[in-house]
């Protein structure tokens, strides 16, 4: 008896804390203001890219090393048939190779003449966040090039700019091999 | 008398005894005469008288050959008879001329009888004899009746006469011998009355004189007075040895005085070599002075001595008196000793008690190690058979791993997928919300799942890890299960081992018990005879005291001895 009275007040506890919590007014967000995006992680930072840019995330399976090319170049995986070269972002923005990581999944960016993979750790999925939180990164901010960079948050969530990543013209493998 | 007292003693009782026995010698030597002249005049007397039995003989025997009944056989005996008388007769008258020469009267007489008689014998013999040979007996008779008869009668008469002149003069000879007797004794007597009367007053008095003169000096005193006799003989020599004695005594005796004053410069001189008295009185003198002198010396030390022993018995005392006061400590700490023995010999027995409980555990540690070694076999036993689960176990979590990896790899792939939705669905816009919000569920779930994937990871490498922990602690329990069961044994036998060292030790505990109640005892004993040591040395500090009082008097003792020496000159 003793055991069910308490098991029984423990359960009413919890209800209680439940509704609480579901009373609480929602903070309703300028939907105009708001943004789509993915949230990914490289080497323990938190970065991301708008959503429609992104086309498709896909798991890394069988890379091919490409040699011959510059080191952000890791290599080449089949995705449904297409061969697509994957870049590593920390050669690509400049960021040094400090921490571990497992970069085992695949951003992928389509446009009208190329498809390409950036390589990411972790994918977190898509978040909403506020426009109006997204602060101009200043010159100082780490040695990434500020202009590949949209802005960032408050919880040092770095937007990246897709467009102006593929438009680099690194990004084109036109090197000539011999 | 002054010759006779200057003559020896040896020489005056010669003098008096010689005088006295020459007088016996005289009286002796004139008795012998008168007995000799005596004896003579009777044995004449008595010749006399046996001459006229001869003649009467030699008558009878003529007249019976005369006779004439006279038988003639008988005649020549009678014959031979008759000239034997008439030999007989001439020898008496020889005996008597030899007895008698010295008296002229008897010697007249003999002549006047010898005469006649001869004439009587020749006619006897020529006539008578001869006729009655011849037979004439008749003229025979006749001659013989008348002439001889005649002869014979004045022969007879004469014999008589001679014989009583004899004894008459043998009668007068001991009268006068008898007056000369008495004379010649009469002057012995006086003569020796004389000589004794001298010797008395010429050596018994002196004599006595000296002896009581002995007697005062036997008696001690010393007669000054000694006026020594003027006598050349052994009394007079006795009286001077005595002078000397006396004076020689009174030296000593005044000597002696002058040491009993305390004064030994005396110094005594022996007489001659062997002065027993002097040479013992001058050696007396001598060891006096020496033994003065030691006594002096001695007396010194023993001053020093006493002051010492003085000093000495002061210390003693005091010590004597700490060590009372030690010994009674002494004592109360032999009584704290003892109770603590009393108190050992408590712990040594409840030590033995627990010596022998300890024994009877050791006894069942023993049983129990054995029971462990049987216990340690079936955890081996037992450790075998979970080792064999445990690899069991780590397989099937291997495969289980499998399982978790696929189902992982779905929900990536799930999340993916969902992930992918949600881009469409930000790409659709407005139209896409609702599938934003269902690939946000799908995703949701996939991140579920791969949560609870990873829990499962998570608790798998738990299980893991804990498996192999497990395996490994399985082998390392199966090795320790060993060395237990090897130590198990040890221990067994460590334990029978400690078994028998407890067992000494409750046999040693007993020996310490019963020796510790021997020590209690012996202890008692020790503080009875504290006890007693107390007592003695309390009676040794009074007899300290005692001691130091004693050799205080041995110090006045020495003091007054000094004073008393220091009245000695030496």
């Amino acid at each position: 008896m003793i055991e069910d009275g308490r098991g029984r007040a423990a359960e009413l506890a919890l209800l209680g804390e439940r509704a609480r919590r579901l009373a609480a007014p929602v903070e309703r967000a300028d939907a105009a203001a708001a943004l789509h995006v993915l949230e990914f992680g490289v080497a323990d930072e938190r970065y991301a890219f708008e959503a429609h840019e992104v086309d498709d995330v896909q798991p890394l399976r069988d890379l091919t090393p490409l040699p011959g090319t510059r080191p952000f170049w890791r290599g080449l995986v089949n995705v449904r048939g297409r061969i697509v070269p994957v870049i590593d972002l920390r050669g690509f923005l400049g960021l040094p190779e400090r921490g571990i990581s497992d970069l085992h999944r695949i951003l992928l960016f389509r446009r009208e003449d190329i498809e390409v993979g950036l390589l990411a750790d972790t994918v977190e999925g898509v978040a909403r966040i506020d426009a109006a939180v997204l602060h101009a990164p200043r010159s100082t901010f780490g040695q990434i090039d500020a202009a590949y960079i949209k802005g960032i948050t408050d919880d040092r969530l770095v937007l990246l700019d897709a467009e102006a990543i593929l438009a680099d013209p690194r990004i084109l493998l036109d090197e000539d091999v011999s | 008398m002054k010759w006779f007292n200057n003559l020896g003693t040896s020489a005056k009782l010669l003098i008096g005894f010689g005088l006295v026995v020459a007088l016996i010698a005289v009286l002796g030597i004139t008795s012998r005469l008168a007995m000799d002249s005596m004896e003579r005049a009777s044995r004449i007397a008595v010749q006399a008288s046996k001459l006229e039995n001869k003649l009467n003989e030699d008558r009878a025997v003529v007249l019976t050959m005369l006779s004439r009944s006279a038988d003639p056989a008988d005649r020549p005996a009678l014959m031979r008879e008759a000239k034997q008388n008439a030999d007989e007769g001439d020898m008496l008258i020889g005996g008597i001329r030899q007895l008698a020469v010295e008296d002229p009267i008897l010697l007249s007489q003999l002549e006047r009888f010898a005469g006649p008689y001869r004439d009587y014998i020749r006619y006897r013999n020529t006539h008578t004899l001869a006729l009655i040979e011849a037979g004439r007996f008749d003229e025979a008779r006749l001659g013989a009746f008348s002439i001889q008869k005649d002869r014979f009668m004045a022969l007879r008469d004469t014999a008589r006469a001679m014989s009583a002149a004899a004894q008459e003069r043998s009668h007068r000879e001991a009268g006068q011998a008898g007056v000369v007797a008495i004379v010649v004794f009469a002057v012995a007597t006086l003569a020796a009355l004389l000589v004794g009367i001298g010797l008395a007053r010429g050596i018994a008095r002196p004599l006595q004189a000296i002896t009581a003169k002995a007697e005062r000096i036997a008696t001690g005193e010393l007669p000054v007075a000694s006026v020594a006799l003027a006598r050349g003989d052994e009394v007079g020599m006795l009286d001077n040895a005595f002078a000397r004695m006396t004076d020689n005594l009174r030296e000593m005796a005044v000597a002696a005085e002058r040491i009993a004053e305390g004064d030994l410069t005396v110094t005594v001189h022996p007489q001659s070599e062997r002065d027993v008295l002097g040479k013992a009185f001058a050696s007396m003198v001598a060891n006096l002075r020496q033994l003065t002198a030691d006594l002096h010396e001695g007396i010194n030390v023993l001053g020093a001595s006493a002051t010492e022993i003085s000093a000495s018995t002061s210390q003693l005392a005091a010590g004597a008196t700490e060590t009372a006061a030690a010994v009674s400590e002494t004592t109360t700490t032999v009584e704290e000793v003892r109770q603590t023995a009393e108190v050992s010999n408590q712990k040594a027995r409840l030590v033995s008690e627990s010596a022998q409980r300890v024994a009877s555990v050791s006894e069942s540690g023993r049983k129990s190690t054995e029971e462990a070694a049987a216990g340690m076999a079936r955890i081996q036993h037992q450790m075998e058979t979970i080792a064999e689960c445990m690899m069991r176990l780590s397989e099937q979590s291997q495969a289980v791993g499998q399982i978790v990896a696929t189902v992982d790899d779905l929900a990536g792939q799930s999340k993916l997928l969902a992930v992918n939705a949600s881009i469409e669905a930000a790409k659709a816009g407005e139209h896409g919300k609702g599938f934003a919000v269902v690939a946000q569920e799908v995703k949701s779930l996939a991140q579920q799942s791969r949560e609870a994937t990873a829990q499962v990871r998570t608790i798998l490498g738990d299980i893991q890890h804990a498996t192999s922990a497990a395996v490994l602690a399985t082998e390392q329990g199966s090795h320790a299960v060993e060395e237990g069961a090897r130590q198990s044994a040890q221990a067994g036998q460590s334990i029978q081992a400690l078994s028998g060292s407890v067992q000494e030790a409750a046999q040693a505990a007993m020996q310490i018990a019963a020796s510790s109640q021997q020590q209690l005892v012996g202890v008692d004993q020790v503080a009875s005879a504290m006890e007693s040591i107390k007592l003695a040395s309390t009676q040794n500090v009074d007899s300290a005291r005692q001691l130091e009082s004693a050799a205080r008097n041995i110090k006045q003792l020495g003091e007054r001895l000094r004073e008393r020496a220091a009245g000695y000159r030496l």
